[in-house]
């Protein structure tokens, strides 16, 4: 439950939203992608109102604009890895050949080009998320949202996510991360908003270490 | 037990939709077999019951007065293979009218102009005894007592008056009783013994009828070789007719043989598409539920008692829809009962059989509990902890798939993919399909064949037929009806049963005088007569599996007549020839009916009514109805109707069980792809799409089976029928466009199975599903 809350995130920004648990972190990533509409009040993503928007248009505006990384990774088992990339590509109508070669590339990129054939309950946690945004960037959205996605995932293998997430942004991509971890947001985002009870507490911006810069 | 119980009832609750989807497709199937049940209990024994009950004869037995007295005929009594006899009766073959309306009576395929008319005293006696239904048996001149069946038929009541015709006086009779006897036919009417010869038409020769039980008379064999020894025992040709109790029986048994042939296996379908949607259910159930069925076992339940669960499951709807479906079978029973006690002239049997009301519902139950046991004890063998720990079963490995292709919209590759995701699944519902499309290719085959029989079989170019009493001549019919202006053709006829020798039973055979050819039978193979000594041959009762091109020998009148069969047709007798060929045995016959062709335009109803006003007492022409006369189609096509809607209506609710499962096994993958930007209607696509997969699969694997089955049912009331035509008769008349009609009927029954599935797919959460808070 969100009340009261008014922001604005810019284009390329990697913003991590902060807050414990029932904070309303997913709602506002839920709200954002258009899963959830809100009671009151406007969500605009990119110039584009959700509220006045269909469940299709709603579907469309996810597959054009928004990837989705989330926690438990929800992945389709009965599709490879690959296909697992290429099926959103292939929802938002994109050339065949394109996608393909993109799919590899990306799969490639995260390191897990080789594991493409393989059947995600082959793969370790880890390699699961990296199917998953590689998934959510197929369709080159402009915005990815991360809810917790690195909740799943052991320390170590955290911190190579996260990496991933950084070395996006830093090609452009606005990322809207949700997490409870401070410390790992605070050493990975630019920007910290920090809800309790679904109202702003705090929206401050980092220098990449964890230290705060303004406020 | 009780565990079990507190368990399974629970899951009834949990499963609402699930109970109610096998309480609908059970007490379709129940139904359905209550209503096999009871008639086949009920239809295939009032002969028998009857036949014992009124002391049937072995052999009624019909003597020409004019060669053989009635004591010659009593005196058979004495043959030494003779145990009974009742008679000999004194009889005539009577015309009657009532309110100037001729009563016909049926008689096999035909209208016969005249009822025999019996002198007898008295109902009862050790033989051939009758039952008075209504009213009562006649006590003296000016009463009849008519079959029951015949009263219904002509809606005849007692108390009601007709006229004698065929005599100068014209005798006016009260109908004062209905009976029943162990004789189908309703061409029967019974009066006091001395009035008989009273009402006899002129010139028309009486006979006596006396009825006979036999020491041996199991078979037909034995009624001939019975028959052999009452023909010695009087004059040469003294035996002018005879029909034994074996040809009441299987004239009683034809239709309803015909109809439950049908019904058992319909029954049969829905039992089997009942069983497999059972299984389907159960096994559904149980790949969903490993962790639970874990955790039953880690808590003490023993295997037995696991499958118990799955079991109690299935049989909680299965029995309540007995409770519904064994009233609603024998509701569904009684017009045929009624109809098929009307044909025997009985009163209705009941629709309620006990040991039907008890056996098909156990066999029911029986059937569904196997069903639902065999997937089940998949769950009694699970281990506690593997199952615990898995939580659903994993999908096998044919459930891996690709994307598919680009061409083909991605929801309706994965759709189409989802199909045989839990392949046995899928299959039970391709087979639930396979079920409903063959049943409808069946029905469409049988419909098709009917019209094609009746196409074949439809009345040759004559519109009306006209017989005469023998008091008024066969030079004075032609007279008068070559007067009539709009007469085209007249073709006198004689039926006659023509023995072959070394064979024990005769064949119908119908002598033509006249320009026959011109009457237009449809002929199946070679040509018509054109000459003496040669015969066509009907296709349908060709007993003795005679041929094209081949000489037989049979006798007619006691005479051996040699016959070159030179062609075959479309038509119910075995024999047709030419006059000359019967002139050369009986050159002194004379037809006695005569069949009628119209000049085009004519008003035939004004035909019949001007023959009529020139010899209303002699002369009875009848307008020929269209059709054939085979009158069964109209029941077996309701039938055929009705049980291939039922059992669409189980395909369906396979369908849509299958993909209720299958929508609830794959929530969280719905809700990953509508997170990706899947649209409703794209969801909704792919869950039809999944339907329309097990739809086709089922349609083509059901069109072969449909025509096997069609083929096998029309050979099978062919050879109930004793007809000597097959299914490659008539295999021309499954029409091509028909298949793709049913092939898409069958599509559309798994898409309308899908489209509440779809629906609630369509509208799943993803924030509920993928717990996104």
């Amino acid at each position: 439950m969100l009340d009261d809350l008014s922001l604005q995130i810019g284009e390329g920004e990697f913003t991590a939203i902060m807050g414990p648990s029932g904070s309303g972190k997913s709602t506002l990533l839920n709200l954002v992608a258009g899963l959830d509409r809100p009671t009151s009040g406007t969500v605009t993503v990119g110039g584009t109102a959700l509220a006045s928007l269909s469940e299709a248009e709603l579907a469309r505006f996810r597959r054009a604009s928004i990837g989705f990384v989330f926690q438990f990774f929800h992945l389709l088992n009965n599709l490879s890895v690959f296909d697992n990339v290429l099926i959103a590509a292939q929802l938002s109508g994109a050339q065949e050949a394109a996608s393909r070669v993109r799919a590899q590339q990306l799969l490639n990129e995260l390191g897990i080009g080789a594991k493409a054939r393989d059947y995600p309950v082959k793969l370790s946690g880890g390699e699961r998320q990296r199917v998953a945004i590689a998934r959510a960037l197929i369709n080159r959205p402009a915005v990815v949202l991360a809810d917790e996605p690195t909740g799943a995932l052991d320390s170590n293998t955290g911190e190579q996510v996260m990496e991933l997430l950084v070395a996006l942004n830093q090609r452009g991509q606005t990322i809207l991360l949700a997490s409870h971890d401070l410390q790992l947001a605070g050493r990975y985002t630019r920007r910290i908003i920090s809800l309790r009870d679904g109202k702003l507490t705090r929206d401050s911006r980092t220098d990449g270490q964890g230290q705060e810069v303004t406020q | 037990m009780r565990p079990v119980l507190t368990k399974a009832f629970a899951d009834v609750r949990r499963h609402r939709l699930q109970t109610l989807v096998v309480f609908v497709i059970a007490a379709l199937a129940i139904t359905v077999g209550a209503m096999g049940g009871t008639l086949l209990v009920q239809t295939s024994s009032p002969y028998d019951h009857a036949f014992a009950d009124l002391a049937g004869p072995h052999l009624v037995a019909v003597f020409d007065a004019r060669k053989v007295t009635s004591n010659q005929v009593a005196a058979t009594a004495g043959l030494a293979g003779v145990t009974a006899t009742a008679g000999p009766w004194v009889a005539a073959e009577v015309p009657f009218e009532k309110g100037g309306t001729h009563l016909t009576a049926t008689a096999s395929f035909s209208q016969k102009a005249t009822l025999t008319v019996l002198g007898r005293d008295d109902p009862g006696g050790s033989l051939d005894r009758l039952e008075v239904v209504s009213g009562r048996w006649v006590r003296g001149p000016g009463e009849i007592v008519v079959t029951r069946s015949f009263a219904i038929g002509r809606a005849v009541l007692v108390g009601d008056r007709i006229t004698a015709l065929g005599t100068s006086d014209k005798s006016l009779l009260t109908v004062v009783g209905e009976a029943v006897d162990a004789n189908p036919n309703p061409d029967r009417a019974w009066v006091a013994s001395g009035i008989v010869a009273s009402l006899n038409p002129v010139d028309a020769p009486l006979s006596y009828v006396m009825a006979y039980r036999f020491r041996v008379a199991t078979s037909r064999a034995d009624i001939r070789a019975d028959l052999n020894d009452l023909e010695a025992a009087v004059p040469a040709g003294a035996v002018a007719n005879y029909a034994s109790y074996l040809d009441f029986r299987d004239s009683y048994n034809f239709n309803n043989s015909l109809i439950l042939t049908f019904l058992l296996a319909f029954v049969v379908l829905a039992v089997g598409a009942v069983a497999v949607i059972v299984a389907n259910v159960v096994t559904g159930a149980v790949l969903a539920n490993y962790r639970e069925i874990g955790i039953l076992k880690a808590i003490g339940f023993t295997p037995g008692q696991v499958v118990a669960v799955f079991v109690i499951q299935m049989l909680v709807p299965a029995l309540a829809a007995c409770l519904i479906a064994v009233p609603l079978g024998a509701i569904a029973s009684k017009p045929l009962l009624d109809q098929a006690a009307e044909a025997i002239s009985l009163p209705p049997p009941s629709p309620l059989v006990p040991i039907v009301d008890v056996l098909v519902p156990a066999l029911g139950i029986s059937v569904i509990a196997a069903a639902a046991a065999l997937p089940a004890w998949r769950a009694g063998r699970l281990n506690a902890v593997d199952a615990i720990t898995t939580g659903t079963a994993p999908l096998g490995r044919y459930t891996k798939r690709r994307v598919g292709w680009w061409r083909v919209p991605g929801q309706l590759s994965l759709g189409a993919g989802d199909a045989f995701a839990r392949p046995v699944r899928g299959g039970l519902t391709a087979v639930a399909i396979l079920v409903g499309v063959a049943t409808l290719v069946f029905a469409s085959g049988l419909y098709s064949a009917i019209l094609k029989f009746n196409d074949l079989f439809a009345q040759p170019n004559f519109q009306v037929t006209v017989s005469r009493l023998g008091g008024y001549s066969d030079l004075d019919t032609n007279e008068v009806l070559q007067r009539q202006p709009e007469t085209n053709l007249i073709v006198g006829v004689h039926q006659l049963a023509a023995v072959v020798p070394g064979q024990p039973d005769p064949v119908p055979g119908t002598i033509f005088r006249g320009r026959s050819q011109q009457l237009g039978y449809r002929l199946a193979e070679g040509r018509w007569f054109a000459k003496s000594n040669e015969a066509v041959l009907g296709v349908v009762f060709n007993p003795y599996h005679w041929r094209v091109g081949q000489e037989v020998v049979v006798r007619i009148d006691t005479e051996p007549v040699h016959l070159r069969i030179v062609g075959t047709c479309y038509c119910f007798w075995t024999l047709g020839m030419d006059w000359s060929t019967y002139a050369a045995v009986a050159p002194n016959a004379k037809p006695i009916d005569y069949l009628v062709q119209l000049r085009p335009g004519t008003n035939v109803d004004a035909y019949v009514r001007q023959v009529s006003a020139a010899q209303p007492d002699f002369l009875f022409p009848q307008a020929i109805s269209s059709g054939t006369g085979f009158n069964i189609e109209a029941i077996l096509d309701a039938m055929v109707a009705a049980l291939a809607l039922i059992l669409g209506a189980i395909a369906g609710l396979g369908v849509f069980n299958t993909l209720l499962l299958t929508t609830r096994e794959r929530v969280r993958d719905i809700a990953i792809l509508k997170a990706l930007g899947m649209t409703p209607g794209q969801v909704t696509a792919m869950v039809t799409a999944s339907a329309g997969v097990l739809g086709l699969v089922g349609a083509l694997l059901g069109i072969p089976a449909g025509i096997g089955l069609y083929r096998y049912l029309i050979d099978a009331m062919a050879r109930l029928a004793g007809f000597s035509i097959s299914s490659d008769t008539f295999t021309s008349a499954i029409d091509p466009g028909h298949l793709l009609l049913v092939a898409l009927a069958g599509v559309l029954v798994a898409l309308l199975g899908a489209i509440l599935p779809a629906r609630w797919a369509a509208r799943t959460s993803v924030v509920n599903v993928l717990n996104l808070e």
